[in-house]
C-alpha cells in the first residue's frame, strides 16, 4: 500500500498529464467542430476585443486599396447613371414630325449611330469628332444627320473615330432646296451665328416665303432628297441682285448636339465613278 | 523568483499576442505556419516541477487556441511536449549547469540549444498538425505542413531567442 502511494506521489505529474491531454481531446472533440462554442470564440470579451483591434489596424492599413477600389467603383456607377439618364431621356423623347419624316427618309438606309465626343460651334471652321470610324464603315463624305437635321460631312476617318466637317464650316457647302418647289441652291455658313447659315443661288421668280421648309436637294451623293436642313428665316437679295439670298434658321442646334447618324448612300460608289468619267471627259 | 515569474508570464503573454496577431497570418506556401508560442517551453528553469510545466504550455495552448478556432490542438500538443521537455532538456543540460538553468545559447551552448529547440519543435508540431488533421489533413499536407511549420518556427525561436540573449546582454552592462 505504501508503496503505491510512493508510486503515485512519485509519478503524479503523469495523472496530470492525462487529465490535460484528456481535457484538450475533449475541447477537440466537443467544441471543435461547432462554430457555436460560443464563449470559446469570438464572442468570448477578451478574444472578441483583441480581434477587433486587428481587425481595425489591418482596415487601417487597406484604407488605401480600399480607397481606390471605391474610387473605380464610383466611376463604374457615375457612368452607369449617366448612361441610364440618357436612355430615359431617349425614352421619354416623343419625336417631331420632322424626326418622324426624316426616319421615314433614312428607314431603308445604312445607318451608323454615334455619339459625338468633341464638338466645336465658336470658330470660323467648325469640325465635330463622332466615336465611330472606318472599322465601322464610316468613310470620308458620308452625310452626318442629328435629331434636328442635317448635321454635317465626314472629313477624315480614323480606325474608331471620325472627323466630321459641320454645316457650321465656312467650307462647307450642302445643296438644298426649298420644299415643294424643287428650286435649289448651296447652303453656305457665314461664320457668325451657330444658329443661321445662308442658302443662295435661289433665283428670283422662285415664290419664297419666310418660314418656308429648307431640305437637302439629293443632288449629291452625301444626302438624299428631303432632309430637314431649317426653315427660312428672311428673305434677302444676293450682293449683284440676280438672286435670293435666304437667311435659314438651322434646325440643328449644333452647341448642343450628342446623338447622330453617318448616312452611308447605297448608290455612293456609283454616283462617284460617273462623277469621275466626266471630270475625264472633260 | 517572483521577478523571473513574471518575466516568464510576460513573454507567454507577449508570444501568445504575437502569435495570433503575426504568425497565424503567415502561411508560406499554404502549408507553413510558424508556431512561436512552442518558445515558451524555453522559459521553463531546468529545476522547474513537472507539474508547472504541463499547467503552463496547457494554459498557453488554450490561450492560442481561443483565437485561431481550433480549441483542444494547440492545449494537448503543447501539454505532450511539456511532458517530454523536461527530460529533453536534462539531455541537453551540461552536468555542471546550475539548477535554475533556463535553456538558451550561453548556457546550453549554441548547436545544443539548436537541438533542443529543435526536439522541442518537431515533437510540438506533430503533435500539432496530427490533432488537427483528425478532422482536416491527408498525410501529404500533414507532412508538408509539419515541416515546413517546423522550419519556420525553429527559425523564429532562434531569433526570439537570440533577441532575448542580446537583451540580457545589454542590461547586464
Amino acid at each position: 500500500m505504501r508503496r503505491l502511494l510512493d508510486f503515485f506521489r512519485r509519478y503524479d505529474y503523469w495523472l496530470l498529464f492525462i487529465l490535460l491531454e484528456a481535457a484538450s481531446l475533449f475541447m477537440l472533440f466537443r467544441w471543435g467542430r461547432y462554430q457555436n462554442a460560443v464563449w470559446f470564440t469570438s464572442a468570448n470579451v477578451v478574444t472578441g476585443r483583441l480581434l477587433e483591434w486587428e481587425s481595425d489596424v489591418w482596415s487601417y492599413v487597406h484604407l488605401g486599396t480600399r480607397n481606390k477600389e471605391l474610387l473605380e467603383r464610383n466611376l463604374v456607377l457615375e457612368r452607369r447613371v449617366e448612361w441610364l439618364m440618357r436612355r430615359l431621356e431617349e425614352a421619354e423623347h416623343v419625336p417631331s414630325s420632322g424626326e418622324l419624316r426624316q426616319e421615314e427618309l433614312l428607314g431603308d438606309m445604312a445607318l451608323v449611330h454615334a455619339d459625338v465626343v468633341n464638338n466645336s460651334v465658336n470658330r470660323r471652321s467648325n469640325y465635330f469628332t463622332i466615336n465611330k470610324g472606318s472599322d465601322d464603315g464610316v468613310v470620308p463624305e458620308m452625310g452626318v444627320v442629328c435629331a434636328g437635321g442635317v448635321a454635317g460631312i465626314v472629313y477624315q476617318t480614323t480606325p474608331h473615330y471620325a472627323l466630321v466637317m459641320s454645316l457650321l464650316n465656312h467650307n462647307s457647302n450642302v445643296s438644298c432646296r426649298l420644299r415643294g418647289t424643287d428650286y435649289f441652291g448651296f447652303l453656305h455658313w457665314d461664320g457668325v451665328s451657330p444658329l443661321y447659315a445662308t442658302l443662295g443661288d435661289i433665283p428670283l421668280h422662285a415664290k419664297v416665303k419666310e418660314g418656308a421648309v429648307v431640305e437637302t436637294s439629293g443632288f449629291s451623293a452625301v444626302f438624299p432628297a428631303g432632309l430637314f436642313v431649317g426653315r427660312v428665316k428672311k428673305v434677302e437679295f444676293s450682293e449683284d441682285g440676280l438672286s435670293y439670298q435666304l437667311k435659314v434658321n438651322l434646325g440643328t442646334d449644333f452647341a448642343r448636339m450628342r446623338d447622330v447618324c453617318v448616312i452611308a448612300l447605297p448608290g455612293r460608289v456609283e454616283l462617284d465613278t460617273l462623277r469621275g468619267k466626266a471630270v475625264l471627259e472633260k | 523568483m517572483a521577478v523571473s515569474f513574471l518575466m516568464r508570464l510576460m513573454w507567454t503573454v507577449s508570444l501568445i499576442v504575437l502569435q495570433v496577431l503575426v504568425f497565424n497570418h503567415i502561411q508560406l506556401f499554404g502549408y507553413a505556419t510558424p508556431l512561436v508560442y512552442v518558445y515558451v517551453l524555453c522559459l521553463q528553469p531546468l529545476d522547474t516541477s513537472r507539474h508547472v510545466w504541463l499547467l503552463w504550455a496547457f494554459l498557453t495552448g488554450v490561450a492560442v487556441d481561443m483565437f485561431a478556432f481550433i480549441p483542444g490542438v494547440g492545449a494537448g500538443s503543447m501539454t505532450l511536449t511539456a511532458f517530454f521537455a523536461p527530460k529533453l532538456l536534462q539531455l541537453f543540460a551540461p552536468k555542471d549547469s546550475m539548477e535554475d538553468m533556463m535553456p538558451g545559447y550561453v548556457t546550453l551552448g549554441g548547436w545544443k540549444f539548436f537541438w533542443y529547440v529543435t526536439a522541442v519543435v518537431i515533437l510540438h508540431h506533430a503533435a500539432f498538425f496530427m490533432l488537427e488533421a483528425f478532422s482536416f489533413y491527408n498525410l501529404k499536407d500533414l507532412l508538408l505542413a509539419w515541416s515546413g511549420s517546423s522550419l519556420l518556427t525553429i527559425a523564429s525561436v532562434l531569433a526570439l531567442a537570440a533577441l532575448r540573449n542580446r537583451k540580457q546582454e545589454y542590461n547586464k552592462v
